[in-house]
């Protein structure tokens, strides 16, 4: 697939476009680039205090006593970084029959890291289908974009969904972390994508469960007789179908989504449906709108 | 089996495409998806296995081929006739005579069965046969010519009904054998209960079902070969088939005589002939009631072997005028048409002759004659002169002309003329100067008309007065060297008898008993229509009477009127087609069946049992469009259960 279709300047004008939406809702609502209310050890000010007796004495503003006569300590501003997983399904469900899973999975996936990556954070790039493999080592700093988009460009979707790949996936303790999963989560089975959603409660770090669909996956469009293919397998399936199956399909489907929502939510991992058939940017904004710690870092 | 339009078979050209659809079949549309994960709960229901939807495809090639086949024999009207063949028409005889009115078990006529029959066969004739519709019982009558309107047949049919009229199926049957060959190649199928006999045994020539029903009775019949169509005369192209319709093993008891007349040497008193036949499985133990005025006045036990018949003479008692009714009565009796008998009690009289002769030249052998009858009581002479036969006011039977003729002649009075001196009215002659010419050896032209009956013509040596003209319907009875000498026959509807020979003068003749048996059988011959009024006018049905201007009326036996016939422009002569009593004007009379061939019902066997076979046919025999189109059905109702039944939105 050729880089202009899913990494075009088009679309990365509309990235940056929309980072700097971002950045402006973010200085307009606070002041510094660090948004938590946690104070640390680095030279950026951040407020005053009164001294109390567990407080080193060397943090006391002897400046401000001398014209007031009263002990304050100085508060600096503690800088936060976050490890951003973003893993990406690479079955062939992902690209087959509809393409615009594929692009739609790349373009959120770059999207995210561009985001990490602006507000230093480190940002992995992994990628699984019967197992999870390591796509980009962790970055950090902005300038990587270029590495990120280059490597999911050429990044190959092969394989089945086997979520339980999941399992496979342990990130690290040492920093906090926040992890996406972009996949279709179109399993052998539907109860296997709920359960192996358990996984991500063990993960200490934020989870977001981004389910890309295309339209058509609940809602086909068939009728008569047909062979249908499953891409990942590539078993057959010759029926005969009819108005009344394909509801019947519909309502399956949508019962497959409200079971995941519902198990997601039981187990407070972010859960949201990703249609490819939406505008990218409104999708986005309503991925971070929903209390991710990447938005308001 | 055929097809009306054989050009709708191009329609089965559509089985080309659906061998193809089978043949280079097409393949279901491929389609990628991501999973089979849902389709796979849908399809759980009805997974097909590779055979069970390879069965299913020649399954649905066979109901496909099959819709189209059928639906292309109902449009080209499949028909499966085997006895059509390749008819053009169909005449279809029915008997509407009494016998058909016989009732089985059920209550159903032989009449009902019959068109019970004809629709069943008429509804597996294709429906490009020509049809026709006759009825008959003493005559045929056509009731639909050559039609194709199958619905309009039917409803004539509806129509037939029975009277109580003797059959005369041979007659219908030659009828029938010249109308269907004007549409030939036709089949002439005769519904009837008595069959005619194919055989040609001692039946031959018979002129009435009576002599056929004997037949087929079994009471003569032979092994000959079939002659029956030889006797029709059935052209070529036609062909004769019987549809019988008889009980098999019927029960009747019948009269089948009946008569009121003097009783010997017993001037003014009656006796009632009766004839009682009876046809059964066993002997038949039946009752004889007479009624007078509707009183019982005597009450006969009679038993009569299968197939025999008793014959009865009943001293009549009553006044002139009365009405004897002569009632048999059996159990099991299926026909009831010819069980009664009603007449009325006649005026007893003997035959009134005029004998107009010249006082000086009587014959003394005619005279001789005349006394022998009238002291027999048969007869009433009367003697008159040429001078006073103007000045006679009196109504007479038979007016004998001995040797003379009026100025103008009589045409009201049948009539006997010898000796004729000249030509008058019907009478053509050319007298013999002299004494007339000696004939010894007569021809008789015609020895067996009633006129001659019991003459020995051989024997007879007269001599000729004159030679006479026969005109009109005039038969010349005997003819001697110079012409006929004796005629007799009818001229304007006057009948007429001429003996141009004197008795008197022939040399073995006047006393020989052929002479006054002569002379008795001409005034009797003469008198016959006189004779029946005598005996009280008991006709039987289908005869014609004469009625021109008058009202036929039928009436009960206390004088009820029970229904009226005005004849207006139908012309001057009714058929008596009911029974009972009727009236028209001052003449009054009876009629009853009186048929032996009606009363001897014929007794369905094998061959009833053959044709219910041949007309059964089966579902599958006739025209089959309406079948084909339930089978149509019936398959796109199997086709859609089959393979679309999950598909009802």
């Amino acid at each position: 697939m050729a880089d202009e279709q899913v990494f075009d300047a088009d679309f990365l004008q509309r990235l940056r476009t929309l980072f700097f939406k971002l950045r402006r809702r973010r200085l307009l609502k606070q002041k510094g680039v660090q948004q938590t209310k946690a104070v640390g050890f680095t030279r950026e000010f951040k407020d005053y205090r009164h001294y109390t007796r567990s407080d080193d004495f060397r943090a006391i503003d002897w400046r401000l006593f001398a014209r007031i006569e009263k002990l304050f300590v100085k508060l600096y501003e503690e800088v936060q970084e976050y490890h951003i997983h973003i893993l990406i399904d690479r079955s062939v469900s992902m690209v087959e029959p509809f393409p615009r899973k594929r692009i739609a999975t790349l373009r959120l996936a770059v999207a995210l890291a561009y985001l990490g990556l602006m507000n230093q954070h480190r940002v992995s790039m992994l990628s699984f289908s019967d197992q999870v493999r390591q796509e980009v080592p962790p970055l950090k700093g902005q300038g990587h974009i270029h590495r990120v988009l280059q490597h999911l460009t050429n990044m190959p979707f092969e394989g089945v969904t086997d979520l339980g790949a999941l399992r496979g996936f342990r990130p690290k303790r040492d920093r906090r972390g926040i992890v996406f999963i972009l996949s279709d989560l179109l399993g052998r089975e539907p109860e296997e994508s709920a359960a192996a959603l358990e996984i991500a409660t063990s993960w200490p770090a934020e989870t977001h469960v981004v389910h890309v669909l295309e339209p058509e996956e609940i809602r086909p469009q068939i009728d008569g007789e047909v062979r249908l293919i499953d891409v990942e397998t590539q078993e057959q399936r010759q029926l005969t179908l009819t108005k009344r199956d394909m509801e019947r399909y519909q309502a399956a489907v949508e019962s497959f989504l409200e079971q995941l929502g519902q198990s997601c939510m039981r187990r407070r991992v972010d859960y949201v449906t990703w249609r490819t058939d939406l505008a990218f940017e409104k999708m986005f904004l309503e991925l971070l709108s929903r209390g991710s710690a990447l938005s308001q870092s | 089996m055929h097809f009306q339009f054989p050009g709708q078979l191009a329609w089965a050209w559509l089985l080309v495409p659906v061998i193809l659809l089978f043949l280079v079949r097409r393949r279901p549309k491929r389609i990628k998806v991501s999973t089979l994960t849902f389709f796979k709960s849908l399809a759980h229901v009805y997974r097909e296995s590779p055979w069970l939807r390879r069965l299913k495809r020649i399954i649905a090639l066979l109901i496909a081929a099959a819709t189209v086949a059928f639906g292309t024999g109902a449009l080209a009207q499949l028909v499966v006739a085997p006895e059509a063949g390749d008819l053009k028409s169909v005449l279809v005889v029915i008997d509407g005579s009494a016998s058909m009115g016989a009732l089985d078990e059920d209550g159903a006529s032989r009449m009902d069965e019959a068109k019970e029959r004809i629709r069943d066969r008429l509804s597996g004739l294709p429906s490009g046969v020509g049809v026709m519709l006759m009825r008959y019982d003493g005559r045929p009558e056509i009731l639909v010519p050559h039609s194709f309107d199958r619905r309009g047949l039917l409803r004539e049919l509806d129509r037939v009904g029975v009277r109580p009229v003797e059959g005369d199926a041979e007659t219908a049957l030659h009828l029938a054998a010249r109308l269907a060959a004007l549409h030939a190649p036709a089949a002439i199928w005769h519904v009837t209960d008595a069959p005619l006999p194919r055989a040609d045994g001692p039946a031959k020539g018979a002129k009435d079902a009576k002599d056929a029903k004997d037949a087929k009775s079994g009471e003569a019949i032979d092994d000959e070969p079939a002659a029956l169509e030889d006797r029709l005369g059935l052209p070529d192209g036609v062909t004769l088939e019987t549809v019988d319709v008889a009980l098999p093993a019927p029960t009747n008891v019948g009269i089948t005589g009946f008569q009121i007349r003097p009783r010997p040497l017993e001037h003014g008193r009656l006796d009632a002939f009766v004839q009682v036949h009876a046809r059964g499985p066993k002997t038949v133990e039946a009752k004889l009631e007479v009624r007078m005025d509707q009183k019982l006045v005597s009450l006969r036990d009679l038993t009569i072997a299968p197939g025999g018949y008793e014959r009865l003479l009943i001293p009549v008692e009553g006044r002139h005028g009365a009405v004897l009714e002569i009632e048999v009565r059996a159990d099991g009796d299926i026909l009831a048409v010819d069980n009664l008998v009603q007449a009325r009690i006649p005026e007893a009289r003997a035959v009134r002759l005029l004998w107009v002769r010249d006082e000086a030249h009587v014959d003394p052998y005619t005279q001789l004659a005349l006394v022998a009858l009238v002291e027999d009581g048969v007869l009433e002479a009367y003697n008159a002169t040429p001078a006073t036969f103007a000045a006679n006011k009196e109504v007479f039977d038979v007016i004998l002309f001995d040797g003379w003729l009026p100025k103008e002649w009589p045409e009201d009075v049948p009539a006997i003329v010898m000796k004729p001196p000249h030509s008058l009215g019907p009478v053509r002659t050319a007298p013999i100067e002299g004494e007339g010419l000696p004939v010894d050896a007569l021809r008789a032209v015609d020895e067996r008309h009633p006129v001659l009956y019991g003459v020995a013509s051989d024997r007879v040596a007269v001599t000729q007065t004159a030679v006479l003209e026969t005109r009109g319907s005039l038969t010349p009875l005997w003819t001697g060297d110079v012409g006929p000498l004796l005629v007799a026959g009818e001229v304007k509807g006057q009948k007429l008898v001429i003996m141009a020979f004197a008795a008197d003068r022939s040399e073995r003749l006047g006393l020989m008993a052929s002479y006054p048996l002569l002379l008795g059988n001409a005034i009797f011959w003469l008198a016959r229509a006189d004779e029946e009024a005598r005996q009280g006018n008991n006709l039987r049905t289908g005869r014609l009477v004469d009625a021109a201007g008058a009202e036929l009326v039928w009436e009960g036996p206390t004088g009820v009127t029970l229904a009226r016939r005005t004849l207006g422009g139908e012309g001057t002569v009714t058929e008596l087609d009911r029974l009972g009593l009727w009236r028209i004007g001052d003449v009054a009379g009876s009629s009853s069946l009186l048929s032996k061939g009606e009363t001897l019902l014929g007794a369905g066997g094998s061959d009833a049992a053959a044709t219910t076979a041949a007309d059964a046919g089966g579902i599958f025999s006739g025209d089959l469009r309406p079948l084909l189109l339930w089978l149509v059905l019936l398959l796109l109702l199997i086709e859609a259960w089959l393979f679309h039944r999950h598909a009802v939105y």
